[in-house]
């Protein structure tokens, strides 16, 4: 009597046998009472696990996830609009504030026919303000002050830069 | 016009039900984030099914399928299509699963038992069988006091109708160790449905 393995059998229940060996099977069958019964057996579990019931998400469940999708999106966006809009209306405003005190300074000692002359006059104003940063920053407390502090934003930078490396890494890991 | 308006939107919402999941995965990286509740729709019950045999507990198995379906979203764009949506779904969901048995401090070790290993699966038996009717009712009770691998396996076989392929990818396991466990489970069942002659009802 030739042996039936329960390989052959599982094989068998997931339609993995070819024809021939379905063939083999069947007459094999005919003469192994044991591996019969186990077939038998084999043939309830699958018909019964293929009635596993499914078990029903919580109601309202689609709606909550789109919810907290639909938050996260607003505050990704409204995120990135402020910091740009800080950023850049601190620019903008530093650079006004500059050119409006030269322009206003130049255009209350100035006649109104020197006007080309206004030009250099920026210009100058310009360089006295660069010249007063410079001043400032001679002073070796600011200096140092300043340097601590560029050496924190740089560390903490480079922290920040890992860990959203590290975290984009997770998710592709993931997919 | 109303009417006209119901009908229209009934049948958008018909033929976006019949996209497959790579179109609805297009729309939604497109900008329409509405249609990711497809996806949710399609992918919910199954999941939960077999997040809760998993984590044995009905809040836990929310929070992880929630927490799925939002890691799912926010790497969406990453989704290459080399394997099926379900298969990087289920593995994104296998792989939370984990991590929220390995934070309650649960011996993972002991629950995801290696495939190498046998298991007894008769041991609360007379308790199980004294309260079934019948065959089936038998087995589905059977599945839950399956090993954490080889329910998994079951499961995502039968309910998800994942492939062996699919499943040892979603799992990290080989295609031959995923087989051995969906055997080893449906042998186990076997041989009690055997000891009870429940192999009869088939006749």
């Amino acid at each position: 009597m030739k042996k039936i393995t329960d390989e052959t059998l599982n094989d068998y229940i997931d339609n993995q046998l070819d024809g021939a060996s379905i063939q083999e099977l069947k007459m094999d069958l005919d003469n192994n009472e044991e591996a019969l019964k186990k077939l038998k057996a084999l043939k309830v579990v699958d018909n019964s696990l293929k009635n596993i019931e499914v078990i029903l998400a919580p109601e309202g469940f689609t709606n909550r996830i789109m919810s907290i999708i639909a938050k996260g999106s607003r505050k990704a966006v409204s995120k990135v609009s402020y910091f740009f809009v800080s950023v850049i209306g601190l620019f903008t405003a530093l650079i006004l504030a500059v050119m409006g005190f030269a322009y206003y300074t130049t255009a209350s000692s100035t006649p109104s026919t020197e006007k080309g002359y206004s030009l250099n006059k920026i210009s100058e104003y310009l360089a006295q303000f660069v010249s007063i940063l410079q001043n400032v920053f001679k002073n070796q407390n600011i200096t140092t002050i300043g340097m601590i502090l560029t050496i924190l934003l740089l560390i903490s930078g480079y922290y920040l830069l890992e860990s959203h490396k590290d975290f984009k890494n997770k998710l592709k890991n993931l997919s | 016009m109303r009417t006209v308006t119901l009908v229209w939107y009934v049948r958008s919402k018909i033929a976006m039900k019949n996209l497959s999941d790579i179109e609805i995965i297009d729309s939604v990286n497109r900008g329409n984030h509405q249609d990711y509740s497809l996806l949710i729709d399609r992918y919910k019950d199954k999941a939960f099914s077999l997040l809760k045999r998993m984590l044995k507990n009905e809040m836990d198995a929310e929070e992880v399928l929630q927490d799925s379906f939002l890691k799912a979203f926010s790497s969406l764009k990453d989704f290459r299509g080399d394997a099926k949506f379900s298969t990087w779904f289920y593995k994104i969901v296998f792989n939370s699963a984990l991590t929220t048995i390995a934070s309650k401090k649960r011996k993972i070790e002991q629950e995801m038992s290696s495939y190498d290993e046998t298991f007894e699966l008769g041991y609360n038996d007379n308790k199980i069988y004294a309260t079934t009717e019948n065959a089936q009712g038998y087995v589905l009770k059977l599945v839950d006091k399956l090993p954490l691998r080889n329910a998994l396996v079951t499961i995502l076989f039968y309910v998800d109708g994942l492939s062996l392929n699919e499943i040892s990818q979603v799992m990290g396991t080989s295609l031959v160790n995923t087989k051995v466990l969906l055997h080893r489970s449906r042998n186990a069942l076997r041989d009690l449905l055997l000891k009870h002659n429940y192999q009869e009802e088939l006749l």
